[in-house]
């Protein structure tokens, strides 16, 4: 460094990959917690799962007054949360290193001394924390005291219910790594959308389309039937 | 000088996509405290180097040293003490200029804080931002993102700057408000910097590069590449019947050759000499004693820019 460099100054001490990475963390991580993005981001998820929720819980009580059986709530909630997020997912991380790469903010955030393991990993840890909190933590304590106050489920194990959202964080950090994966890859937002919902969507109807003679599909319920019935909450009837 | 003695020193240094060569063996030397304009037309390969020195894409073949480290082995290491400016400078549209300094800084310094801050508004003073410092960039215009990216590029005070077509979108003003931040800047660094605003390059480089289709064409000091084009140029504009007196010009040992262009009623006549002291002392008896009327007479000043034409022109022959 030339003259004017002062000695007041302490310089970065991060060796090897993580050269730069306690800069970018923090600097994605005011992206998400130092503006309204993040506030933005749980209501949206509030309305989406918690609104579909909200009217399953509807469609139950109003079941149940008139004789029938209601919709199995907690099903429908892996269901179309599991889907809903997936795709969510997609639309957000899609984003994040294609539109960095077209804007340029990549290329000169990588022109300091920064290795581009530190960047990748930097957008991998912050957009997962905030992800988790919007799509995942919040709305599922949402649901949580949701079915508590107004359903006739009640209050269910604290500890149940967090087991199936940490099952539903991993399915949701496995879109975020592979979208992520393929923002490295490509340069268009597209074709970083296409292969996860080609993914999601195939390996959807590989279930469906299982042969009979799949063991695969049989295990499938075997398993999973009496793990639902095995919850530590009662399941509606 | 040896190839350390450099701040930067390629050797056959080439890339290319597939089928194209964006950058053919080239062989950069730049002096250290240098204003080093790298000049080209469009996709002639200038940005395609900037990248291949800052580690931002891996040469096809060759190196280079950039002071003194390997541009492949100690990437980060150089980049820890060079400053760069994109083109098109593009920054976190969420932060303000004042957050963009500090996160640019702290790439660099882990504090103490009280420094970092003192450092920030130093920039901010540097490239006049005092009023907008604490604005979001969303709202900044071309010319206000290209300051922004000067001072975010000096933070660290670098002793390489990279600067793409720092001058590109600003306004006259603008324009010699960067031209005279680079000056200043000598003093501490060597600057290396594209553009194509030629004129800019004429008034404040050292050195010069000039780069057609990838392939270095020359490398030299301004003044020297204004001196050795070739011929002078005189410029006179005549009136009367000039026929007589063009036949006898062109037969002049000394004349190369001349340039008729016709304007209101008279006749200016660009005329190349290989001998300045034949044509001071002929060129006007020869005019007069045809009984032409010369209005001007004047020796052309070679800027950079008709020395630029002529090189890329004669390199695409």
């Amino acid at each position: 460094m030339n003259v004017n460099t002062s000695s007041q100054f302490q310089l970065v001490n991060e060796k090897g990959w993580r050269r730069g990475l306690g800069n970018l963390l923090r600097g994605e991580y005011s992206s998400w917690f130092k503006s309204s993005r993040l506030w933005k981001h749980i209501l949206i998820w509030i309305l989406i799962v918690n609104g579909m929720m909200g009217i399953m819980v509807y469609a139950a009580y109003d079941a149940k007054r008139n004789g029938f059986e209601g919709p199995p709530l907690i099903y429908l909630y892996g269901w179309f949360g599991g889907m809903f997020v997936a795709f969510g997912v997609m639309i957000i991380m899609q984003r994040v290193l294609v539109k960095e790469k077209q804007q340029g903010t990549a290329a000169w955030a990588l022109s300091k001394p920064v290795t581009r393991t530190a960047f990748v990993v930097s957008r991998l840890v912050v957009n997962s924390i905030a992800i988790l909190l919007t799509t995942v933590i919040v709305p599922g304590a949402v649901l949580y005291l949701t079915l508590g106050l107004f359903s006739d489920i009640g209050w269910l194990s604290p500890f149940g219910f967090m087991a199936g959202l940490l099952m539903f964080a991993l399915h949701t950090f496995y879109w975020i790594a592979i979208v992520l994966m393929m923002g490295t890859l490509v340069e268009s937002s597209s074709a970083v959308m296409a292969v996860p919902m080609a993914l999601y969507f195939f390996s959807g109807l590989g279930r469906i389309w299982s042969p009979p003679w799949s063991t695969s599909r049989r295990c499938h319920c075997s398993i999973a039937l009496p793990r639902i019935n095995s919850t530590p909450w009662p399941l509606p009837s | 000088m040896n190839g350390n003695d450099f701040v930067i020193h390629t050797e056959n240094l080439s890339r290319s996509f597939g089928e194209v060569h964006a950058l053919k063996s080239l062989d950069l030397r730049v002096p250290p405290k240098s204003i080093f304009a790298f000049l080209g037309p469009n996709g002639a390969g200038k940005t395609t180097t900037i990248k291949l020195l800052l580690g931002l894409l891996k040469p096809t073949r060759g190196g280079g040293k950039i002071l003194g480290m390997d541009i492949l082995r100690d990437s980060v290491d150089i980049r820890a003490r060079i400053g760069y400016l994109p083109q098109d400078a593009r920054f976190y549209e969420h932060m303000t200029a004042r957050q963009t300094l500090e996160y640019a800084a702290r790439f660099f310094y882990a504090g103490p804080q009280s420094a970092i801050n003192k450092r920030v508004d130093e920039m901010i003073e540097l490239v006049g931002l005092e009023g907008k410092a604490d604005r979001p960039i969303k709202g900044f215009s071309g010319g206000e993102r290209q300051r922004l990216g000067i001072a975010q590029a000096e933070v660290n005070y670098p002793d390489l700057l990279i600067l793409d077509e720092p001058a590109a979108s600003l306004d006259p003003q603008g324009r010699r408000g960067v031209l005279e931040v680079m000056s200043r800047l000598r003093k501490y660094a060597t600057v290396f910097y594209c553009t194509h605003i030629l004129d800019d390059a004429q008034r404040v480089s050292d050195q010069v590069a000039i780069v057609n289709q990838g392939e270095l064409i020359t490398q030299t000091s301004i003044e020297e590449l204004l001196a050795g084009t070739g011929d002078l140029v005189y410029s006179v504009s005549l009136k009367g019947n000039a026929e007589r007196a063009y036949s006898q010009v062109t037969q002049q040992s000394w004349v190369s050759k001349i340039e008729v262009s016709q304007n209101g009623g008279g006749t200016t006549w660009q005329v190349s000499v290989t001998d300045e002291a034949a044509a001071e002392d002929q060129l006007m008896g020869l005019l007069v004693s045809n009984g032409l009327k010369v209005s001007n007479f004047s020796r052309k000043e070679q800027n950079l820019e008709d020395v630029f034409l002529n090189i890329v022109q004669r390199s695409q022959k």
